[in-house]
């Protein structure tokens, strides 16, 4: 039962909306380091089954633990997000825009509470990472659509989270780019050794990016097992 | 923003949505076999009254030959000339049904039948037997009198109201701006000051009415532009909680004595009667003693109130002692049964103000005869009694006048003695020299 | 079609609205001397003048100050909090602005008088001269106004993404979510709401009068009532004008095209507060309605003896109120038609100068009614057979022009919410232009227009200055007969038809709140 090596556990989580029962008896056990793709049409209850591990939404019933803790327990919330250690690559990005790549990326450290001196090569280091240096001073709005793509997702990981949430964060790219990014999103959680639960419709992404698969249908989980 | 050229462009994707117009031309042949799904998806997708032009058919709708079913074929790419467009299989009721769907379309057609309401409301443009007067006098009094003019002589009374003493700046700005053009025949002012200015700007004309033959001469003018009748006094009232009877102050200047310190309130003397009878002070004293007058009063704390029914107020809540304030809203506050009692100033020295309502004619009315015999009723002690008799109790000028008991008469009050056209022109100068003084 | 409506919308507007008031400012620079800055000159050297325009900046911006602290949190609150009657509660929260200021005031006025005669060893009876003071007069036009920061925050805040807020509250708290992320995004509206206070109160008259605070829209009503000199009077104007062109500049540096629009097309459902913030949300709400609303209202009903001579007074006024509905529907169905026009020329026009427009209408609107009143009668009174002057006619294209600025500035804001490419869509799809307007546009802005349509008609409901110049003779509608038989009335006759003007406006409201309280009406600002 405490295996060590899990790092996200969800057990029996449901929610609903109204009377639609978005999602149903969930449940996952995600390893530390893996990538765990979750795959479904869209409005099968991903989204929401993502939010309630971000602590976004709060389930009904069930529990949800994170690094060993209980972060939600029968459908009481027992840590904020804020203290789960989470990274969140938003589907719409949701990059601020009143403020510089440079800001995006440094609010995640200041809330933090990373030193001011570390703060920098931290930032330096991200943009690095997801080859956005020299950007350090534009406003989000400026980049195309794959730099914000990029930006999000350094945002999501300059923080040092141990587990990234990422729900569809391709979808809205072209499918070269798409490709492009797949292979270089992989490479940088392995080298991070991030944790990471992926949200998809799309099956070529998930056997891309997956080292486990959950295929999800009308807030069911039907089938877990991995991309072979 | 948009290219021009895709508004007008004539692609046949057009034709759907024009399908109901029978004037247009059909769809190029080719086209006819896509137009045709296109329908057959859409009747799926809408109930039949919410495609196309709606109003369209509404319109068809109410024009069709009574008994006539209303059918047509939607999906047919040639519509023929003369045959009624409409809607396929839809029954009258669904058709009428689209009048509430789309209560927007009907936007147009309402505001025409409430414009309308409007037009016929308003009065007639043409000359007919009517009289057009503006009355600044306060209306509840006013309109009593001026239905008594109808029904008497059968005239029809058009008159716009206003009131002097709040703060619109109302029917003498429009006296003055419509001069190129008069509107009105008369103006009935219940102050004197605005006729006057009036008459400086040329807005009246001279008339002298048969009926005023009996008013004395101070109240009227030598060239006939204004008469005055019926008025009211400027008076002291006070509050007989604050204030014992034989000590209430006799006359304006018992206001700047040291035992009534922040007690009294004056209105604003830039506008309404204070403004008349701060000018009437000036040109009776003269600029030196009026000017110290003021000064003291301002030593004193005199507060200065908006108008007169906020002096009113302030005395009869005993927020204030003693308050200058006109007949009527003094008269108000006594029928109220509120603790106060009023004293007319100066009776045993330089005299009450006294301020009559004028009338005047109006330089190039559109009905100047009618006008004439309304200035004869006003003038009349018939009007002036039923003044006196109203809740404004104004002091009738009309010898003959019969006044209830607790109106005085004219003769007793011993008016204070004034060239109202003096008043008017100090006016200006009088509020110059005010404002600095009182802090306004 | 397109070019030649939105031609024929600007001509109108001009002929009715810009023309007469340009025509006034001639009208003042023609002196008796022929054409000088003389009226412009006296302004300068009248040091008394300068004195009342610091009087006026000063109650201005603190009122503007105190009206959006108060109501830029209310409008979180309603946003962000799970409100159950959330549309009823905003409706109890727009009265005060919905209510003529000077009702507002004799009710404070009122209940603040009985205050102070229910404990006078508590020193109440202070309360009685610090209201009729600066900063009493503060209060309580911050109590009037308060509602359209509330609302434009509101609005605002609908308009930010829930993930932005969202993507922040995962790696910090709430307070530096709301703090860093939420402020910043909402704060160009915020502004916007401000300075329109700033522009209302900075006009107002009626209620520095009744709290007798000098100012200097008192200067400009004095200039026409007592000396009757318009073109002096006009000149008056001038400072008022000046400041708000220079704030209006100083807003526009500091924010940009954000003023009106935002950066974000949809509105969505605002991130919820946490849960133990919305107690004390509703604390405040309440106490702003004990104060802005209850307040007054029981102030007026203290007054009220008895319902008789109320009942006298409204059998005269059944013609008045008819006239007054027909008149008041047809206000807001042409200003809202016109507005749309407008905004949606500035919305989508590419001149350079297009921003300039804003501030035009927002001059035009500070502008007292009584110039545009007497422009128009100068202009329009003219002989002729197809004259409309003395008809109803003039005094609804008057009321028109008094209020389609602001329909027009507030349409062209949500015009530019909705995306061009709706509108692309449909004409390459064929729509001819009268189409993409009836049945893209006014859809999309069905909330939008229902909204600006009740403000107008509440709006010209109450106007009076510009009745009373334009009004054809022999007819009446209800405000000016209340407004004629207001003065020489005792309390309790004043305090009914406040009281009863008060419930016809309530009465729109609540038939507006039934219609839209399932759906988030007025959030689409």
């Amino acid at each position: 039962m405490d295996d060590p090596s899990t790092h996200l556990k969800l057990s029996h989580v449901s929610k609903s909306f109204g009377y639609r029962k978005v999602v149903d008896d969930v449940n996952l056990e995600v390893c530390r380091s893996e990538t765990f793709c979750v795959l479904g049409p869209s409005g099968c209850g991903k989204t929401t089954l993502l939010r309630m591990i971000a602590g976004l939404e709060i389930p009904e019933s069930g529990s949800i633990e994170v690094g060993g803790r209980p972060a939600v327990l029968d459908g009481k919330l027992k840590i904020p997000p804020q203290d789960r250690g989470i990274g969140f690559v938003f589907q719409d990005l949701a990059l601020w825009p009143h403020m510089t790549v440079w800001e995006n990326l440094r609010f995640v450290l200041d809330a933090r509470k990373v030193k001011q001196s570390d703060q920098k090569r931290q930032i330096s280091d991200m943009l690095d990472l997801v080859r956005l240096s020299g950007f350090e001073k534009s406003s989000p709005e400026s980049l195309s659509g794959g730099e914000q793509q990029r930006l999000a997702i350094a945002r999501a990981l300059v923080g040092g989270p141990s587990l990234l949430l990422l729900d569809e964060p391709l979808s809205s790219l072209d499918a070269h780019l798409k490709r492009h990014l797949q292979t270089e999103l992989a490479q940088w959680l392995n080298r991070l050794r991030v944790t990471a639960v992926l949200i998809t419709h799309d099956q070529s992404e998930a056997f891309v990016m997956a080292d486990r698969l959950a295929i999800m249908s009308q807030g069911r989980i039907l089938q877990v097992g991995t991309p072979q | 923003m948009l290219p021009k050229s895709l508004e007008k462009s004539e692609s046949p994707l057009t034709r759907p949505c024009e399908r109901f117009s029978s004037v247009h031309p059909s769809p190029p042949e080719a086209m006819k076999e896509f137009v045709g799904q296109r329908e057959r998806w859409s009747v799926l997708d809408r109930p039949p009254w919410k495609r196309g032009d709606s109003f369209q058919a509404l319109l068809n709708f109410f024009t069709r030959p009574l008994g006539e079913e209303v059918t047509v074929k939607i999906g047919s790419p040639r519509p023929q000339r003369g045959r009624r467009a409409g809607v396929k299989g839809a029954t009258a009721a669904e058709v009428h049904n689209l009048g509430r769907s789309k209560v927007s379309k009907l936007i147009p057609i309402v505001s025409f039948f409430l414009f309308s309401c409007l037009i016929a409301c308003a009065p007639s443009k043409k000359i007919n037997n009517s009289v057009v007067i503006y009355v600044s006098a306060d209306r509840p009094f006013s309109e009593p009198v001026l239905e008594a003019f109808q029904a008497k002589s059968g005239i029809e009374v058009k008159a716009v109201y206003d009131t002097e003493e709040t703060k619109s700046t109302g029917l003498a700005n429009r006296l003055v701006a419509e001069k190129n053009r008069a509107q009105a025949d008369a103006f009935w002012s219940g102050e004197c000051v605005r006729t006057l200015i009036l008459k400086k700007n040329g807005v009246l004309a001279p008339y002298r009415s048969p009926s005023a033959s009996t008013i004395a001469s101070t109240f009227k003018d030598a060239d006939g532009f204004w008469t005055g009748f019926s008025g009211r006094c400027r008076v002291i009232l006070y509050n007989t909680q604050k204030v014992k009877v034989n000590e209430a102050p006799q006359s304006v200047f018992d206001l700047i004595l040291p035992t009534w310190k922040g007690q009294v309130t004056v209105s604003d003397p830039r506008f309404g009667t204070m403004s008349f009878h701060s000018a009437a002070l000036f040109a009776v004293l003269g600029n030196e003693k009026a000017t110290q007058f003021f000064r003291d009063l301002a030593n004193n704390d005199v507060k200065v109130s908006p108008g007169n029914s906020d002096v009113r107020r302030l005395v009869e809540n005993g927020d204030a002692a003693i308050g200058l304030t006109d007949t009527d809203d003094a008269n108000t506050s006594l029928n109220s049964g509120k603790p106060v009692a009023i004293v007319y100033p100066d009776k045993k020295g330089m005299g009450v103000p006294f301020m009559p309502n004028m009338v005047s004619l109006i330089a190039g009315g559109p009905n100047p005869d009618n006008g004439k015999k309304l200035i004869d009723f006003l003038l009349s002690s018939e009007a002036e009694e039923m003044l006196a008799k109203s809740e404004a109790v104004q002091i009738p000028l009309q010898p003959s006048a019969r006044v209830p008991s607790n109106v005085p008469s004219i003769q007793s009050l011993n008016p204070l003695k004034v060239d109202y056209s003096n008043v008017a022109d100090r006016l200006e100068e009088t509020i110059r020299t005010l404002q600095p003084i009182l802090k306004l | 079609m397109r070019n030649w409506t939105l031609a024929l919308a600007g001509l109108l507007f001009a002929g009715i609205a810009v023309l007469p008031v340009g025509w006034m400012f001639f009208i003042s620079f023609r002196t008796a001397e022929g054409f000088s800055l003389a009226n412009y000159l006296n302004l300068l050297s009248d040091a008394r003048q300068r004195t009342l325009l610091i009087q006026s900046l000063l109650l201005s911006l603190f009122s503007a100050l105190l009206a959006s602290v108060v109501g830029a949190p209310l409008g979180l609150i309603l946003a962000k909090t799970s409100l159950r009657l959330r549309a009823w509660w905003r409706l109890l929260l727009v009265t005060p602005l919905l209510l003529p200021p000077y009702i507002l005031t004799i009710g404070l006025i009122f209940s603040v008088n009985a205050l102070s005669g229910l404990n006078t060893s508590l020193s109440l009876g202070r309360l009685v001269t610090w209201i009729h003071s600066l900063p009493g007069a503060v209060l309580v036009l911050s109590l009037c106004y308060y509602p359209i920061p509330m609302l434009f925050t509101e609005a605002a805040l609908c308009h930010v993404g829930p993930r932005m807020e969202e993507a922040a509250w995962l790696v910090a708290g709430w307070r530096r979510t709301l703090l860093t992320i939420t402020l910043p995004l909402v704060l160009p509206l915020v502004f916007a709401g401000f300075l329109l206070v700033f522009v209302l109160t900075l006009g107002e008259l009626s209620v520095p009068s009744l709290l007798g605070v000098r100012v200097f829209a008192t200067e400009v009503y004095t200039q026409f009532s007592a000396f009757f000199n318009f073109g002096a009077a006009t000149a008056t104007t001038a400072p008022l004008l000046t400041l708000i062109l220079i704030l209006a500049g100083v807003v526009r540096v500091l924010t940009g095209e954000r003023l009106m629009s935002n950066r974000r097309n949809q509105i969505s459902n605002p991130l919820q507060l946490p849960s133990n913030w919305h107690g004390a949300g509703r604390v405040l709400l309440i106490v702003v309605f004990l104060f802005a609303v209850c307040l007054p209202v029981a102030g007026l009903i203290s007054r009220i003896h008895d319902m008789r001579s109320l009942w006298l007074t409204a059998q005269n006024a059944v013609g008045d109120v008819i006239n007054s509905l027909i008149l008041s529907c047809l206000v807001a169905l042409l200003s809202v038609g016109l507005g749309l026009l407008l905004g949606y020329w500035r919305a989508r026009s590419k001149a350079r100068w297009r921003s300039s427009i804003d501030i035009l209408w927002l001059l035009l609107y500070t502008v007292p009614g009584t110039l545009l009143g007497l422009g128009l009668i100068d202009l329009w009174n003219r002989a002729g057979h197809y004259s409309i002057y003395g008809t109803w006619g003039l005094l609804l294209l008057a009321l028109v022009a008094r209020h389609t600025p602001i329909t027009a500035l507030w349409l062209s804001g949500s015009v530019r919410q909705v995306s061009p490419s709706l509108e692309e869509a449909a004409i390459i799809h064929g729509a001819s232009w009268q189409r993409v307007i009836f049945r893209i546009l006014v859809p999309c802005l069905k909330k939008n227009l229902s909204a600006a349509a009740m403000l107008i008609f509440i709006l010209s409901f109450g106007e009076l200055a510009l009745t009373i110049l334009l009004i054809p003779p022999g007819a009446s509608t209800l405000s000016l007969r209340i407004f004629t038989t207001i003065t020489n009335s005792p309390d309790h006759v004043m305090a009914a038809l406040c009281l009863s003007q008060s419930l016809i406006v309530f009465a729109v409201l609540i038939l507006m709140t039934v219609k839209y309280s399932h759906t988030h009406f007025n959030r689409q600002l």
